[in-house]
């Protein structure tokens, strides 16, 4: 299958699944007794955590085969996950932030959940810019896949926070299982399968547009060259 | 503010964040696009004047 193509059938299977999400967060799933509609914020909050969690790791691999390899795709699918990562994570901290404002009665709180998720994207969007500011290309390239790599050392630490410390922040996944209705559950898996969609067919178009500044920057030295 | 306001100001959030990614990408993309082609021309042009 082309790229091309498989961008289409990604981008249809994507809408298609939003959509189904909608109709489940909106209209299907049951309204919660104690936080009423805007618990329905949930569904789209986690998702939102988790494709960061997923961008961070897959940035991370592609850091460690960039080293490994030499090879400018890894670069490239690294600074794709990692912008992608943060725009997640930022989407993921602005919605935590208006479910806390009617629940917890503050729009931010020094919650250990809160504040690493706040170190983690700081850290990431600090690593996207320092890479920027190295010169020399392979250098920058290399400068950001060790920082991809050592700031995937605070991803387990966000995830596992709410259990190792005492936080307000709720805990979902338990060794006893999922704390939701049968309903709830659904919606919540099918709308993880769409953000982890979307995730790829950005992932997708965002590799292809690294790819094709690499491809002009060629094209560019050597006309200059000629 | 009312708990379905907080919920409308979420959902515009997350699909606001999304489309204005997209977009973004759409356009650097097509602009590469544009820039690549009239340069790939150039070459071509350079080549056959040779």
């Amino acid at each position: 299958m082309s790229r091309d193509r498989l961008l289409t059938v990604l981008i249809m299977l994507t809408t298609l699944a939003m959509l189904a999400s909608l109709y489940l967060v909106l209209v299907w799933v049951p309204t919660e007794k104690t936080m009423g509609v805007i618990q329905r914020v949930f569904y789209f909050h986690v998702p939102s955590a988790w494709v960061a969690f997923l961008a961070f790791a897959v940035a991370a691999v592609a850091a460690l085969l960039f080293l490994a390899r030499r090879q400018e795709h890894w670069d490239r699918v690294e600074v794709a996950s990692l912008e992608l990562g943060i725009v997640f994570s930022t989407v993921a901290l602005i919605t935590g932030s208006i479910w806390a404002r009617p629940i917890w009665n503050t729009w931010w709180t020094w919650d250990p959940r809160l504040t690493t998720t706040l170190v983690m994207w700081i850290y990431y969007v600090a690593s996207l810019l320092l890479r920027q500011m190295v010169d020399s290309p392979e250098r920058s390239a290399r400068f950001g896949a060790v920082l991809a790599i050592v700031g995937f050392v605070n991803v387990p630490l966000v995830f596992l926070t709410i259990r190792l410390w005492r936080t307000i922040h709720p805990v979902l996944f338990t060794t006893e299982g999922f704390g939701l209705a049968p309903e709830m559950l659904l919606t919540l898996l099918i709308s993880l399968g769409t953000f982890t969609l979307l995730y790829f067919c950005l992932l997708t178009a965002r590799v292809r547009l690294e790819s094709l500044q690499a491809r002009l920057a060629q094209l560019r030295d050597q006309y200059l060259s000629e | 503010m009312s708990n379905l306001t907080y919920l409308f100001a979420a959902f515009a959030i997350i699909w606001l964040a999304v489309l204005v990614y997209v977009l973004a990408i759409a356009r650097r993309l097509h602009s590469l696009e544009t820039e690549l082609r009239a340069l790939q021309q150039m070459l071509e042009d350079n080549a056959r004047k040779k």
